[in-house]
């Protein structure tokens, strides 16, 4: 099973040239920024879930722009000690919700040990804005996105782009 | 950073504020002013200078408009055609990204008497000059320099801090971006400075990219809020056309800081003109960043 995560900037998990082994640049530290000791992760067993995953994520922002994410396989939180909880997401997408897992009772050592695996494999990627339209056009025309839960800002948003009825 | 509010030259005001004195010190020239022209006017005389001057140097003629390019071309021959190279004393920081560099911005000119001022600005080839200072009846090239500016901005139609309306609008960028809580600047979420820039977008329409183009080239605006503005910018022009718009997203992709020219990146993959995707080729080769450099190529090959 996979885990994604998620980033605020991608750029964040750029390789450093002065990075010693089995460190993490401290900059990575930004997109692991824990609330209530604990952190968002989606869990899934295809990667087909990857877009539907994204076009949630899209969903619950106010613009429809760059998403920056972070693919790893989620031996990595048993690795560091991590204990994960079943809490169900909060986006416009029922199925999504049911993906996502908060990894609890974080201190600083296990963050840091996470933020050290999940660097050595570095599975960061984008979604850009065109392609992430595409998908969010999908989610909605198939269905499966609740507009009722979208803000108001984004439910804009797809009105001007035509994604959904005026 | 302040953005000065005095209004600046009129055409009969300049002859108050013409240098009193040059003195040549290699490629720095000591500028005395007299004592009635005030700080806010020299900073906004050599702002323009080196606003104009840089985007020449950087930009080639593609990104200036057309106030500009008469006075860039009124310049060339007298300077020589590779007076854009032969920009004196910013060769150590003209190497890449940042436009207003630490050896010529108004911020760093010094104040070594109550009316002498020191900053860096072309020299003018002495086979061309000659002529030229006869013409004007002049023997002092940074004369001719403001002569030449002065009529520019008369003439042309150059959005310039010659307004009431653009020293508003610098100002209320300058409260946008200087009150800003860094903390809330999210990509993707609407926060307090996107409101501040739509509400200023809603006011000022496509004007508002000139002004945020003065603003950043002029300021030492911090890279977490440029970045921001830069992805405002994406999600805010993808429909339009705009040249100062494409030079704040030049701007960015020159940019020191990785974080800005990622942000530039995310413009572009918003807007995605033809324009713009040959800009973001022509800078992915010199990207530094292997990781960056991937994405812009992701981008680019994306567009076909």
């Amino acid at each position: 099973m996979q885990f994604l995560r998620k980033l605020e900037k991608k750029r964040h998990w750029d390789d450093q040239e002065w990075l010693l082994e089995k460190t993490a640049p401290s900059d990575t530290l930004n997109d692991l920024s824990s609330n209530d000791n604990s952190l968002s992760f989606y869990f899934f067993e295809s990667e087909d879930y990857v877009d539907r995953i994204l076009s949630a994520l899209a969903l619950s922002r106010d613009y429809i722009t760059t998403i920056d994410y972070y693919i790893g396989d989620i031996d990595i939180f048993e690795s560091a000690r991590i204990s994960i909880d079943d809490t169900p997401g909060t986006t416009p997408d029922r199925f999504v919700n049911e993906l996502h897992r908060d990894a609890v009772r974080l201190d600083t050592a296990k963050l840091s040990v996470l933020a050290v695996k999940m660097f050595e494999i570095r599975c960061v990627e984008r979604i850009n804005p065109k392609p992430l339209e595409k998908i969010i056009a999908e989610t909605i025309k198939n269905g499966n996105v609740d507009l009722g839960s979208i803000n108001p800002n984004m439910l804009e948003k797809l009105k001007g782009k035509n994604l959904i009825e005026p | 950073m302040t953005v000065a509010a005095q209004k600046p030259a009129s055409t009969t005001a300049i002859s108050t504020v013409l240098p009193t004195g040059i003195h040549d010190r290699d490629d720095v020239y000591q500028i005395g002013f007299d004592s009635h022209s005030s700080s806010d006017y020299h900073d906004l005389w050599s702002r323009k200078i080196i606003d104009i001057s840089n985007r020449g140097r950087f930009y080639d003629n593609e990104g200036i408009n057309r106030a500009e390019k008469s006075f860039l071309s009124r310049l060339s021959p007298i300077i020589g055609s590779s007076w854009l190279s032969e920009y004196s004393g910013i060769e150590d920081s003209i190497s890449k990204n940042s436009i207003t560099k630490k050896s010529i911005r108004p911020s760093d000119a010094t104040q070594s008497s109550n009316s002498v001022f020191k900053f860096s600005y072309p020299k003018i080839s002495s086979e061309n000059s000659s002529a030229l200072y006869e013409e004007k009846g002049s023997s002092n090239e940074f004369l001719f320099y403001l002569t030449i500016l002065n009529s520019t901005f008369d003439v042309g139609k150059i959005p310039s801090l010659n307004t009431s309306l653009e020293t508003k609008s610098l100002k209320e960028l300058d409260r946008i971006f200087s009150n800003t809580d860094r903390a809330n600047l999210r990509t993707g979420h609407q926060n307090e400075f996107t409101q501040g820039l739509d509400s200023l977008f809603l006011k000022l329409g496509e004007e508002i990219f000139q002004h945020i183009y003065q603003y950043l080239t002029t300021s030492n605006t911090e890279s977490i809020v440029t970045s921001a503005v830069l992805e405002w910018i994406g999600i805010n022009s993808e429909n339009i056309d705009n040249n100062d718009r494409d030079n704040i997203v030049r701007f960015g992709l020159q940019h020191s800081s990785k974080y800005v020219r990622d942000s530039a990146l995310i413009a572009i993959s918003h807007i995605l003109t033809d324009k713009l995707v040959q800009i973001l080729k022509m800078h992915s080769m010199n990207e530094e960043i292997p990781e960056l450099r991937k994405d812009m190529q992701d981008l680019i090959e994306s567009y076909g």
